[in-house]
């Protein structure tokens, strides 16, 4: 299952993909990253993966946005918003924009790997 | 799932079924047993009336055979034709019709059409049949010359047949009654047998109908108690339970069943099918309205994960706002929790649960504050300790005095004489209270600035207020010394528990960091000033350098030391806020970013001293000060504009003068050259003020210590 991350932080783009590193998670393969939302939407026509985390607060387009997009491209690509937010109303939107789950940053592995296994248990 | 699903259905309803499959089955063989039965009915009908034809037939060929003779007597040719005809007819149908009663075959009907004659099946009727060929095949011996197209006849023929007709016609006709009757007998029997079908059938159906209905009703009633049971024990959850429990359906209606605690919780009366979201705009925000709206769209729909989104539920710990019946507004604390509900793998409802979670929220706030209390507490603490000890009971004794002071000066507010001076005692109070702050600061003592500042706020607000100063507001005051006092002792106490600490055999007190061996022995006065000067410093974004020469102080009387240590923070504390520009003005001025201050005393023989205080910043601004005279009420703006340059610098020492635009711990309430000025009176000092635009500013103060 292919999987695209989206956020400006480096550090947290290679933290998610590192944790996809366990065994658990070998279904799924990362086929780009990206640090905003414009790029982002570039990778997902472009690679059409089925999964996809989101941050909210990016440069140029932000998470909110970026989601509505991706919904209207493909409206079966599972999108799970990774937010640092202490703002849930914003994070709603994001959700109501058609994205199917969320988590706080920070995230423990575990926590991430529950959110990809619920998101991927249709 | 959907298997066990089926297999349950099929248990609970299995006598039912059975019922409906022994209905059908009886009924189609009621209906088979009825089919057959009137098929059979129909075949006796054909061989009744064809048994009958036959005796019909017997006395016709009797009489067409005496035609013959009758014709033959009177030579009629055509007559003979016509009735041997007949006869052909007749004789046939007699002779086909018992053998179809013999064998079973299709013969001509009465009407002239080909039926089919069922063979006769009882003993009785084979019988019949077997005596009628008895007679029969003679008689059709005797009969067939003057059969056929190529009859040939004699008249001992036609008398032959005559007379075996005359002799048998009976007999044949008598065979031929006792077939219809045995016939109509058969028939009989069949319809008996049919009708006690029919009466099997109906009691049947009847026994399946009754057990039907009793089973039914034995069902119906079971599971009518079962139901009751259930709801009786629905009812006892809701009326006991502590939460108040509902379910909300895709409309965001309240169900028909809530817990009886939920109108308590949410405090407003709630009725079946009420509104739930113009239940919960009523007692919360909009904000959190506005987001609790999209996440209940987000829970009835399907799209997200129920597990991924209960962590942005924003009706967790939310604050609602009840007005009571007193009007008074009541504030609580509740957390819902919403849970989808399947039908059938569809989102039927949600199931909410509230809880009022005001103590929790309330405790938790407070664990907060004592934690933050315990960390400032701690802080202050390790704060003190940074201090010399013999300073720290020099302070120690200096907040007794003020507070000594303080009580002293409303004392002498309640006296009926100084009730008009009411301004002048809060003016008192509240430079004692400032120079406190001020030497709390230099220490570092956070908590004790912290609460002056509050009591210099509270003062100034009462002294500006516009009202008159009265004994409410001395009650006030009061409230506040108390506070003060409660600081001052328990500082006191760590104080003293310090001091024990570090206290030797006899009595002397060494400084904890030196005794460590940790740092050369230092002059405190000069790590006071230094250490506030960078503090403020940085709250007001500048860069200072303080350059002490202080060691004149420790040969000067305690209380003469004390009085310049005041002044020093004071003046210090203004030449950072007023005097000493951000690094950026500097820079633009052509000086070092870095601001100096000096503190300096100077012995000039003859027990006479010089302390000055001098900083290179901006100046002491004319301008500025003329404006702050006239916004505060000290000056009209035509007394201003007449007033020389000098003269407006002079009045820098009058109570409530500042020039600071916002006005905060350090500066901006007009009482520190209040303090100075007392206190240089207070040494018999005197004071001089020199400042050069853009240069600098420096306070002079000679005085003299008596032998």
């Amino acid at each position: 299952m292919k999987l695209l991350i989206v956020d400006d932080s480096m550090i947290i783009r290679n933290r998610i993909a590192r944790v996809l590193e366990d065994p658990r998670m070998s279904h799924i393969r990362v086929v780009g990253m990206a640090p905003n939302g414009v790029d982002a939407i570039e990778l997902f026509k472009m690679h059409k993966p089925k999964l996809v985390t989101m941050d909210i607060t990016m440069p140029e387009m932000d998470g909110v946005e970026c989601t509505e997009q991706m919904v209207r491209l493909n409206p079966d690509c599972n999108i799970l918003v990774v937010s640092a937010l202490s703002d849930k109303a914003t994070a709603l939107k994001a959700l109501i924009k058609g994205a199917r789950g969320f988590i706080y940053k920070p995230f423990s592995d575990e926590q991430l790997i529950n959110a990809f296994v619920e998101l991927t248990n249709s | 799932m959907a298997t066990t699903a089926q297999r349950s259905v099929f248990a609970r309803y299995r006598n039912i079924i059975f019922a409906v499959i022994l209905f059908i089955v009886a009924d189609a063989l009621v209906i088979g047993i009825n089919f057959y039965g009137t098929f059979k009915a129909n075949e006796s009908a054909v061989s009744i009336n064809l048994s009958g034809r036959q005796r019909m037939l017997s006395q016709r060929t009797t009489k067409v055979l005496l035609f013959v003779m009758y014709y033959q007597a009177n030579n009629d040719e055509a007559g003979i034709e016509r009735t041997l005809k007949e006869l052909d007819l007749v004789v046939n149908l007699f002779d086909t019709t018992l053998k179809g009663f013999r064998d079973g075959d299709t013969v001509t009907g009465g009407d002239g059409k080909k039926v089919f004659l069922t063979q006769v099946d009882t003993d009785l009727s084979r019988k019949i049949v077997d005596d009628a060929y008895i007679i029969w095949n003679p008689y059709l011996d005797r009969l067939r010359p003057l059969l056929g197209n190529n009859r040939n006849f004699t008249q001992a023929h036609l008398e032959a047949a005559v007379s075996y007709a005359r002799d048998k016609n009976l007999d044949v006709l008598r065979l031929m009654n006792d077939l219809t009757s045995d016939l109509e007998m058969v028939a009989n029997n069949r319809a008996n047998t049919l009708r006690w079908v029919l009466v099997f059938g109906f009691f049947v159906a009847l026994g399946n109908f009754i057990y039907t209905v009793v089973f039914s009703m034995r069902n119906l009633i079971a599971s009518d108690t079962e139901l009751a049971a259930a709801r009786e024990e629905t009812v006892e959850i809701l009326s006991t339970v502590r939460e108040g429990l509902f379910l909300l359906d895709k409309e965001r209606k309240v169900g028909s069943q809530f817990s009886s605690s939920l109108p308590q919780i949410l405090r407003r009366e709630i009725n079946p099918g009420a509104d739930f979201m113009a239940i919960l705009q009523g007692i919360v925000e909009q904000k959190v309205f506005a987001a609790a709206d999209d996440y209940i769209e987000l829970l009835l729909g399907d799209r997200v994960k129920e597990a991924l989104v209960t962590s942005l539920n924003p009706l967790t710990n939310v604050r609602i706002s009840v007005q009571s019946q007193g009007g008074s507004v009541q504030e609580n604390y509740l957390s819902f929790a919403f849970n989808r509900v399947l039908e059938q793998g569809k989102i039927s409802h949600l199931l909410v649960t509230v809880q009022d979670v005001t103590e929790q929220v309330v405790l938790a706030q407070q664990l907060e504050q004592s934690k933050n209390q315990a960390k400032k507490e701690v802080e202050a603490l390790l704060q003190l300790l940074n201090n010399d000890f013999g300073t720290l009971q020099q302070f120690i004794s200096n907040v007794g005095l003020a507070l000594a002071k303080i009580n002293e000066e409303l004392s002498l507010a309640q006296d009926a004489e100084r009730n008009k001076d009411r301004q002048h005692t809060i003016n008192t109070i509240l430079r004692v209270v400032h120079g406190v702050k001020g030497e709390a600061a230099a220490l570092g003592v956070d908590t004790l600035e912290a609460y002056a500042h509050q009591c210099e706020l509270d003062m100034i607000a009462m002294r500006e207020g516009g009202e008159e100063i009265t004994g409410k507001h001395m009650v006030r005051i009061s409230v506040l010394l108390e506070g003060f006092y409660e600081r001052y002792s328990s500082l006191a106490d760590i104080v003293e528990h310090f001091g024990r600490g570090f206290s030797g055999q006899d009595g002397a007190v060494a400084n904890p960091v030196s005794a460590a061996g940790a740092a050369p022995q230092t002059n405190p006065i000069v790590d006071q000033i230094t250490s506030l000067a960078q503090r403020i410093a940085k709250d007001q974004n500048k860069q200072v350098e303080v350059s002490c020469l202080l060691e004149n102080l420790q040969t000067l009387p305690p209380k003469v030391a004390s009085d310049l240590q005041g002044i020093s923070i004071q003046l210090v504390r203004n030449a950072l806020v007023h005097g000493i520009e951000t690094p950026a003005e500097r820079a633009a001025r052509q000086k070092p970013e870095t601001g100096v201050v000096c503190v300096w005393c100077e012995y000039l023989g003859n027990r006479n001293y010089d302390f000055i205080v001098r900083d290179d910043g901006r100046g002491i601004v004319v301008d500025r000060l003329r404006e702050s005279l006239v916004n505060s009420g000290h000056l009209s703006r035509e007394d201003a504009a007449r007033l020389s340059d000098q003269e407006i610098a002079g009045r820098i020492f009058r109570p409530g003068i500042s020039t600071a635009e916002i006005a905060n711990r350090d500066a901006g309430h007009g009482i520190g050259l209040d303090i100075v000025l007392e206190k240089v009176n207070s040494i018999n000092g005197r004071l001089l003020v020199k400042s050069r635009p853009d240069r600098f500013t420096e306070f002079h103060i000679h005085f003299s210590v008596a032998a």
